[in-house]
C-alpha cells in the first residue's frame, strides 16, 4: 500500500529496494542478478584461463614434465568445459539479465525468480564441476567426452559422472536463460519499440534463445543416455551390443556446433551496439545485419556433422554439411561489411570499448577466413584435430566473443558503479591482449600443418615444433597479462572510477536513458518508443521519460511490475506484477545441487531426498505465482488503461509454458531420431530376440487411455472456464485416474516381456522412451493435483485460469508424445525387413 | 618436417596441399583487402555513411568466391576419397590403446607401429577399433580417417616414391594419445617385396649365446602372455607381435629408436618413459639379464 | 499492423531450409541403407523447396502495403534469398559427389 503523500518515484523506489546485507541474496531483480552472473561468470573464465597457461607451459618444449599426462588431459579437458559451457554461454546470458531489460525499455525480466534460480544452479552446478579437483576425479575425456573412451569400461571412475552431472545442472540455467529471454524480448519491451525498432543486441539474444532451445536438449538427452550407460549399463554408445558411438557425436555435436554460434553472435551483437556509438551514427544496413543474425542461427543447425569429417561418413552426407558450412559465411560476410560500411569516414572515438571492437574485426576476419577452410571436407582431413584448429577456433572465440564481451563490459561499466573504467590502463590491457593473443595463436596454424595433433600432452623434437610451441606459450602468458590488467581495472575503477553521469558514450539506446549508476527501479517512467535510437531521434520525450512524466511512473497494482506488450508491435497488453526478494528460488537451487552432487557420486538415497526436497520447494514457488492483483484495469498514464491479469494466449506465462513444452519437444525429437539412428546402424531391427515380445492389443489399449486422459483434462478444464466449477475435479481427476492406469498396465507389460536393457541398444530404448512418457504422466499428474488445490483454495477460478492452461498443456505434451512413442514402436520397425516388437 | 602436412608422396596428398596453397592465396587477398577498406575507412576525413548497397556489393563477391572454392574442394573430395586404380594392396590397421597392429592379411605378417608400402602401388588401408576411437594420421601420405568401433574405414593412398613418413593419433583416446605414433617407410617395390617375405617367417634362432640367453629369459619371465614371437611359445594377443621387431626403426609407438639400449630401459621401466601404457615395470631383472633380452630382440630382423 | 503470423512469415525461409537440409541428409541416409536410387527424390524435394521459397515472395509483397519502412519485407526477402542460395548449394554438392561412397 503507498503512504499517505507519497509519489510515485517514492514508491517506485520502495517497492524496488534492494534488500541490504546478506539479505541482497534474496533479490530476484535483473540488476542484481545479472551483476552476479557476470562476477561468477569472469571467476570461471580466470580459472580456465589459469588452466590454459599451465597447458601452455607443459607445450613449451618437448618432454617437459611440468603436468605428467593424466593432469594435462584433466586440465585440457576442464579449460575446454568451463569455457564453453561454463563460462561463454552463462556469460552472454549475464549480460542479457542485466542490460536487455533497459535497453528495451523495461524494470525486469518477466520471471524474476525463475533468473535468479538459473543463476543459483549456474554456480553451483559449475562448482560441483570444479570440486572434481578436490575430490581426485576430474573429467578426462576432453570437452567432447566421445564415447566409448567416456563409457564404463574405459572411463570406470567418477569422472565422467561429474561432468555429465555437472552440466545437466547447468542446463537448467540455459532453460531459464531461454524461457527469460524469448518471452522477455517478445514480451515485455517499451510500448511502441516494434520489432523493427528493436536494438541488434534484442536480436541476437532471441535468436541465441531459440537457439537453445533446440540446441541443449540433444546434449541433454546425450547426459542421460551416457549416464544410464555408466550406472545402467544400458549399452547406446556400445557397438558391440546394437549401439553407436557416432550416436553421441551426433547429440553432442548436434548441440556443439550451434554453440559456438550462441556465443558469437551475442559478440556480433555488441559490436554492433558499441560501433555506431563512436561511429556517432546508425548501423548502416540495419535490416541485413538483423538478417543475419537470424540466419546465422539457423544455418548453424546444419554444421553439426563438419565435427565428423574423419569419422568414415559417406562423402556426400558430408559435402552436403561442407556447403552449409561455406553458406553460413556469407551472413558473417554482411555484418562485417555493414560495420565497415558504419565506420567509413566516422572518425570515431578511440576509446578503449572501440579499440576492443577494431581488434575483434582484425581477429575475427582471420578466424572467418580459417572457418572457411576448415569447411572444406578435404583439407579438413589433414587439419581437424590438429593444432590449426585449435588457432581457428581461439580467432573465433576469443576474437568473436571475448573482445566484443570486454569493449561490452567497458562500455556499460557505468551502469551498475556509475563510473568509467580507467581509459590508460584499459588500452594497456587492449595491447597486451591483442599482442598476446596473435603471438599465441597464429604460430598454432602453422603448428597444425607440421602436423601437431591436439590434445598431446608433450611431443617429441625434430618435428619442427620446438620454437612455435615456445612463442604460443610466451604469448600466452601476454594475453593472461593482458587480462589480469583489465581485471585490476574493473576492480579499481568500480570504487574510484571517474563518475560517469548520464549517456557518458553519447549513445542512442534506452540504458542510457537515465542517470548512471542504474537505480533499483531501472528509471522514473517509461518512454513510449518511436525510433531505433531514441536517445538521438527523441531527446526530449527521453528526458521527460527520466524525470518520470512517462508511462508507469508509479507502481498501480502495489508490487514490481513491469509492461507486456504486443509481440510484434509493441502495444501495451497488461501489467505485469513480478517478484520481489525471497528465498524459495535459493533454497530450491541448493535442494537440487544436493541431488546432482549425491548422484555424481551414485548416493541415490541422498538424491532422491534432494528431488523430493526440490520438488516441494518448487511446488511452494508455483503456489504463490499466477497473481492476480485485486485491481482488474489500472492507468499506465498518458491515458492508457491496461488490464492487470490475463490468462489468454497472449499472456507471458503462456508464452512461457510453450517454450517450456517446445525445449522438452526438441529433446523428444531427440530421443525419437536416437531410435531411427540405431535402427539405420542395425541390420536387424529389433533383433530377432525381441520380435513379436508385446501383444499389440496392450499398446492400443495404452494409447486410448492417454488420449482419454487428454481429453478428460481438456473437457474438465473447458465446462470450468464456463462456470461449471465441479468439472475441474472431475476431469483432471479422471485424467490422473487414467495416467495411473496407464503406468500401471505400461510398467507390468514391459516387465513381463522381460526385454533386458542391457542385452541390447533397442530394448535400452524401448524402456527410455516408456520412461520418458511415465516422467511426463508424473508431471502432469502433480500440476493436476497442484490445480486442484489451488482451486480449493480459492487460487484458480473460471478468470484466473492460467495454471489450468498450463496443466492441460502438459497432459497434451505427455499423451501426445506417448502416442507418437507407440506408433514408433508398432510402424518403424516393420519398414526394417524384419518383425516388428508387436505381435499383430 | 617428417611429419608435415605440405612435405607430401602421394597424389591424395597433394591434393590436399594444393588446396590449402589455394585457400591460403585467396584468403591473404581477401584479408588484405578487408583490412585496406578498414583502415581507409577509420583514416579518411569525415563523410556521411555510404549506403546500403556496398553491404550488397561485398556480399555479391562473396557468395561467387565461396560458392567458387565449395565446387573445387567438393571435387578434390570425390577424386581423394576414389584413390587411384590398379590393384591394391591390403593392410589392415588396428588402433589400441596406445599403439598400432598392423597386418598384412595376405602374407601372414604382424607387426606394429610401421607399416611399410611399396611405391607406385595404390593401397587399401582397412581400419579398425580394437577399444575406444583413435584417428589414422600420416599427414604426408593422407588426411585423417577415424578408427571407430563397429564402423570399420577405409583409406585409399597412393604412395609415389620411396621415403620415411611419421604418423600419429589423431582423436584424443585417453592418458597416452600422446605417444602414439608410427612410422611409414615407402620403399621400391623389389625391397618391400623382400621385406614383406620375411615379415611373414618366425623368428630368427639366437645368432649366439647372449640372445639365446635373452631369449631364455624372455620365455620363462611370462613376456609370453602379452607378446607374441611366432616360431617360439610366446603367442599372448595383448601387446605388439615382437617376431621381427628387430627390423622396426621405432619402439614404444613411435616415440623411441629401436636399439638395445632403448630396449632394454623400455622392458626395465616403460612406465617411466610412457607413463599409463599397458606394460609393468620389469626391475626385476639385472642390467645383464635386460641386455641379453634387448639383444635376443634387436637382433629379431 | 504487422500481426505475429506476419512476422513469422518472414523468418519462415530458413526454417524451410533446414528442413530440406535434414531431408536431404535422411534420405540420402535410408537409399545408402537400402540402396535406393535417391537422384530423382533429391531432384524433386529440391525444386519444391526452391520454388516454396520463391512463392514466399508472394505473400510479403503485402506487407509492403501495411509497413511503408520496408523493414519485414526487406526482412523476408533476406532471409528468403539467402535460404535459396544455401538451397542450391546444398543441391549442387550432393550431385557432384558419388552416393554412398
Amino acid at each position: 500500500m503507498s503512504a499517505p503523500g507519497e509519489s510515485g518515484r517514492e514508491a517506485l523506489n520502495r517497492v524496488w529496494a534492494q534488500p541490504r546485507g546478506w539479505r541482497y541474496f534474496s533479490e530476484v531483480n535483473n540488476t542484481a542478478v545479472g551483476l552476479w552472473y557476470l562476477a561468477a561468470g569472469l571467476g570461471f573464465f580466470a580459472v580456465a584461463g589459469v588452466l590454459a597457461l599451465l597447458m601452455r607451459l607443459q607445450l613449451a618444449w618437448p618432454w617437459m614434465g611440468f603436468l605428467g599426462p593424466e593432469a594435462y588431459n584433466q586440465v585440457f579437458t576442464m579449460h575446454g568445459t568451463i569455457m564453453m559451457v561454463v563460462f561463454a554461454v552463462p556469460i552472454m546470458e549475464a549480460v542479457a539479465v542485466y542490460v536487455l531489460p533497459q535497453m528495451l525499455g523495461v524494470r525486469d525480466l518477466p520471471f524474476p525468480r525463475l533468473s535468479s534460480y538459473g543463476f543459483w544452479c549456474y554456480l553451483l552446478g559449475g562448482l560441483l564441476l570444479l570440486s572434481s579437483f578436490l575430490f581426485g576425479p576430474v573429467p578426462n575425456g576432453g570437452w567432447f567426452m566421445y564415447t566409448p573412451l567416456s563409457g564404463p569400461e574405459y572411463t570406470p571412475g567418477l569422472n565422467t559422472d561429474f561432468w555429465l552431472l555437472g552440466l545437466t545442472f547447468i542446463e537448467i540455467s540455459a532453460v531459464a536463460a531461454c524461457i527469460e529471454l524469448i518471452v522477455g524480448i517478445m514480451k515485455t519491451r517499451a510500448p511502441g519499440m516494434s520489432l523493427d525498432r528493436m536494438p541488434i543486441l534484442g536480436w541476437a539474444f532471441l535468436t541465441v534463445a531459440v537457439m537453445i532451445l533446440f540446441a541443449f536438449p540433444p546434449l541433454l538427452l546425450g547426459d542421460v543416455l551416457l549416464e544410464a550407460e555408466r550406472v545402467l549399463d544400458w549399452p547406446f554408445f556400445d557397438a558391440g551390443r546394437g549401439g553407436d558411438p557416432l550416436l553421441w557425436q551426433h547429440l553432442f555435436w548436434f548441440f556443439g556446433h550451434p554453440e559456438v554460434y550462441i556465443i558469437f553472435l551475442p559478440g556480433a551483437a555488441m559490436v554492433s551496439t558499441i560501433l555506431p556509438t563512436f561511429c556517432g551514427r546508425p548501423l548502416v544496413g540495419h535490416q541485413w545485419v538483423v538478417v543475419a543474425t537470424i540466419a546465422t542461427g539457423i544455418l548453424s543447425f546444419g554444421l553439426w556433422v563438419h565435427h565428423m569429417f574423419a569419422a568414415g561418413i559417406p562423402l556426400l552426407s558430408l559435402s552436403l554439411f561442407s556447403a552449409a558450412s561455406m553458406a553460413v559465411a556469407i551472413p558473417s560476410g554482411i555484418q562485417v561489411f555493414a560495420w565497415l560500411a558504419t565506420l567509413w569516414g566516422a572518425r570515431p572515438r578511440w576509446d578503449t570499448p572501440f579499440l576492443f571492437v577494431i581488434g575483434f574485426l582484425v581477429i575475427f576476419v582471420i578466424g572467418g577466413l580459417t572457418g572457411v577452410m576448415v569447411a572444406s571436407v578435404p583439407f579438413d582431413w589433414q587439419v581437424t584435430d590438429t593444432h590449426f584448429v585449435v588457432a581457428h577456433f581461439h580467432y573465433v572465440l576469443i576474437g568473436g566473443a571475448i573482445f566484443p564481451l570486454f569493449g561490452a563490459l567497458t562500455y556499460w561499466f557505468p551502469l551498475p558503479s556509475g563510473r568509467l573504467m580507467d581509459e590508460t590502463v584499459g588500452k594497456w590491457s587492449f595491447w597486451l591482449m591483442f599482442v598476446g593473443f596473435n603471438v599465441t595463436f597464429f604460430p598454432l596454424h602453422v603448428l597444425g600443418l607440421l602436423g601437431m595433433p591436439r590434445r598431446v600432452y608433450t611431443y617429441p623434437g625434430g618435428l619442427g615444433w620446438e620454437w612455435l610451441n615456445l612463442t604460443a606459450t610466451i604469448g600466452a602468458f601476454v594475453l593472461g597479462a593482458g587480462v589480469a590488467v583489465f581485471f585490476a581495472n574493473l576492480a579499481w575503477s568500480w570504487k574510484r572510477g571517474r563518475p560517469a553521469g548520464h549517456d557518458p558514450w553519447k549513445a542512442g539506446t534506452l540504458e542510457w536513458a537515465g542517470p548512471t549508476p542504474l537505480t533499483d527501479s531501472g528509471g522514473a517512467s517509461v518512454p513510449r518508443v518511436r525510433s531505433l535510437h531514441p536517445l538521438w531521434d527523441q531527446p526530449a520525450e527521453m528526458a521527460a521519460a527520466a524525470r518520470g512524466e512517462a508511462l508507469m511512473c508509479r507502481p498501480t497494482t502495489h508490487g514490481r511490475e513491469t509492461l507486456r506488450v504486443s509481440a510484434v508491435s509493441a502495444e501495451p497488453q497488461q501489467v505485469i506484477q513480478v517478484s520481489g526478494p525471497g528465498w524459495s528460488q535459493v533454497a530450491a537451487a541448493a535442494a537440487t545441487a544436493v541431488m546432482f552432487g549425491a548422484g555424481t557420486f551414485h548416493l541415490w538415497g541422498v538424491a532422491a531426498a534432494g528431488g523430493v526436497v526440490t520438488l516441494a520447494l518448487l511446488t511452494r514457488w508455483a503456489w504463490h505465482s499466477d497473481r492476480q492483483p485485486p485491481m482488474a484495469r489500472v492507468d499506465i498514464g498518458q491515458g492508457i488503461v491496461v488490464p492487470t491479469y490475463a490468462a489468454d494466449h497472449s499472456s507471458h506465462a503462456w508464452w512461457a509454458a510453450v517454450v517450456a513444452v517446445l525445449f522438452d519437444g526438441a529433446a523428444y525429437l531427440a530421443l525419437l531420431s536416437a531410435y531411427v539412428f540405431l535402427w539405420l546402424v542395425n541390420p536387424v531391427w529389433p533383433p530377432p530376440p525381441w520380435e513379436g515380445r508385446i501383444a499389440l492389443g496392450d499398446i492400443l489399449a495404452g494409447g486410448g487411455m492417454l488420449a482419454v486422459a487428454a481429453v478428460l483434462a481438456h473437457a474438465g478444464a473447458g465446462l470450468h472456464r464456463r462456470g461449471r466449477h465441479w468439472a475441474l475435479p472431475a476431469g483432471l481427476g479422471g485424467a490422473v485416474a487414467v495416467a495411473v492406469a496407464v503406468a500401471w498396465t505400461g510398467l507390468s507389460t514391459l516387465t513381463a516381456a522381460d526385454l533386458g536393457p542391457t542385452r541390447h541398444a533397442f530394448p535400452a530404448t524401448v524402456w527410455v522412451m516408456a520412461l520418458y512418457t511415465l516422467v511426463h504422466l508424473g508431471v502432469a499428474t502433480l500440476l493436476a493435483l497442484l490445480v486442484l488445490a489451488r482451486q480449493a483454495a480459492g487460487l484458480v477460478t473460471p478468470v484466473r485460469r492460467m495454471t489450468v492452461m498450463m496443466t492441460v498443456l502438459a497432459w497434451d505434451f505427455a499423451a501426445f508424445t506417448g502416442l507418437a512413442s507407440m506408433a514408433m514402436l508398432v510402424l518403424w520397425p516393420a519398414t526394417g525387413g524384419g518383425g516388428g516388437i508387436c505381435t499383430w | 618436417m617428417l611429419q608435415s602436412a605440405l612435405r607430401t608422396a602421394t597424389p591424395q596428398a597433394e591434393s590436399l596441399a594444393g588446396l590449402w596453397w589455394l585457400m591460403l592465396g585467396l584468403s591473404v587477398a581477401v584479408f588484405a583487402v578487408v583490412m585496406a577498406l578498414l583502415a581507409a575507412g577509420l583514416l579518411m576525413p569525415r563523410r556521411p555513411p555510404p549506403g546500403e548497397r556496398v553491404i550488397m556489393v561485398g556480399v555479391g563477391v562473396t557468395v561467387v568466391v565461396l560458392g567458387g572454392l565449395l565446387v573445387h574442394s567438393t571435387l578434390v573430395g570425390a577424386r581423394v576419397a576414389a584413390g587411384t586404380d590398379g590393384d591394391p594392396l591390403r593392410v589392415e590397421v588396428v588402433g589400441r590403446q596406445w599403439w598400432w597392429e598392423v597386418r598384412y592379411p595376405q602374407d601372414g605378417a604382424v607387426l606394429a607401429n610401421e607399416i611399410r608400402l611399396p611405391a607406385g602401388r595404390p593401397v587399401e588401408i582397412a581400419l579398425i577399433s580394437g577399444d575406444v576411437i583413435h584417428s589414422f594420421w600420416v599427414p604426408g601420405l593422407a588426411g585423417k580417417m577415424d578408427l571407430v568401433p563397429g564402423h570399420p574405414n577405409l583409406l585409399r593412398i597412393t604412395p609415389a616414391e620411396p621415403g620415411v613418413f611419421r604418423g600419429q593419433c589423431g582423436e584424443y583416446c585417453g592418458t597416452q594419445h600422446a605417444l602414439m605414433a608410427f612410422m611409414v617407410v615407402v620403399q621400391p617395390p623389389a625391397d618391400f617385396a623382400r621385406w614383406l617375405v620375411g615379415q611373414g617367417e618366425p623368428a630368427a634362432e639366437p645368432a649366439d649365446g647372449l640372445a639365446a640367453r635373452g631369449r631364455a629369459l624372455f620365455l620363462s619371465s611370462g613376456c609370453g602372455a602379452c607378446h607374441t614371437v611366432r616360431g617360439t611359445a610366446a603367442d599372448g594377443r595383448v601387446g605388439p607381435d615382437l617376431t621381427h621387431v628387430g627390423s622396426r626403426l621405432t619402439i614404444g609407438a613411435g616415440i623411441l629408436p629401436q636399439n638395445v639400449g632403448t630396449l632394454g630401459g623400455w622392458i626395465a621401466n616403460s612406465q617411466a618413459i610412457k607413463p599409463g601404457n599397458a606394460m609393468p615395470v620389469f626391475d626385476q631383472f639385472s642390467g645383464g639379464e635386460l641386455r641379453a633380452i634387448a639383444t635376443w630382440l634387436a637382433g629379431l630382423e | 499492423m504487422v500481426s505475429l503470423r506476419d512476422a513469422t512469415l518472414v523468418v519462415a525461409a530458413p526454417g524451410l531450409w533446414f528442413g530440406y537440409f535434414l531431408l536431404v541428409y535422411g534420405v540420402h541416409a535410408l537409399a545408402c541403407r537400402f540402396l535406393w536410387p535417391s537422384g530423382p527424390v533429391l531432384a524433386a524435394v529440391t525444386a519444391l523447396t526452391a520454388a516454396a521459397l520463391a512463392a514466399e515472395a508472394w505473400p510479403l509483397r503485402r506487407l509492403a502495403r501495411i509497413e511503408p519502412a520496408g523493414f519485414y519485407r526487406a526482412a523476408g526477402l533476406g532471409l528468403g534469398a539467402l535460404s535459396l542460395l544455401a538451397t542450391l548449394w546444398v543441391a549442387a554438392t550432393s550431385w557432384m559427389v558419388p552416393p554412398c561412397g
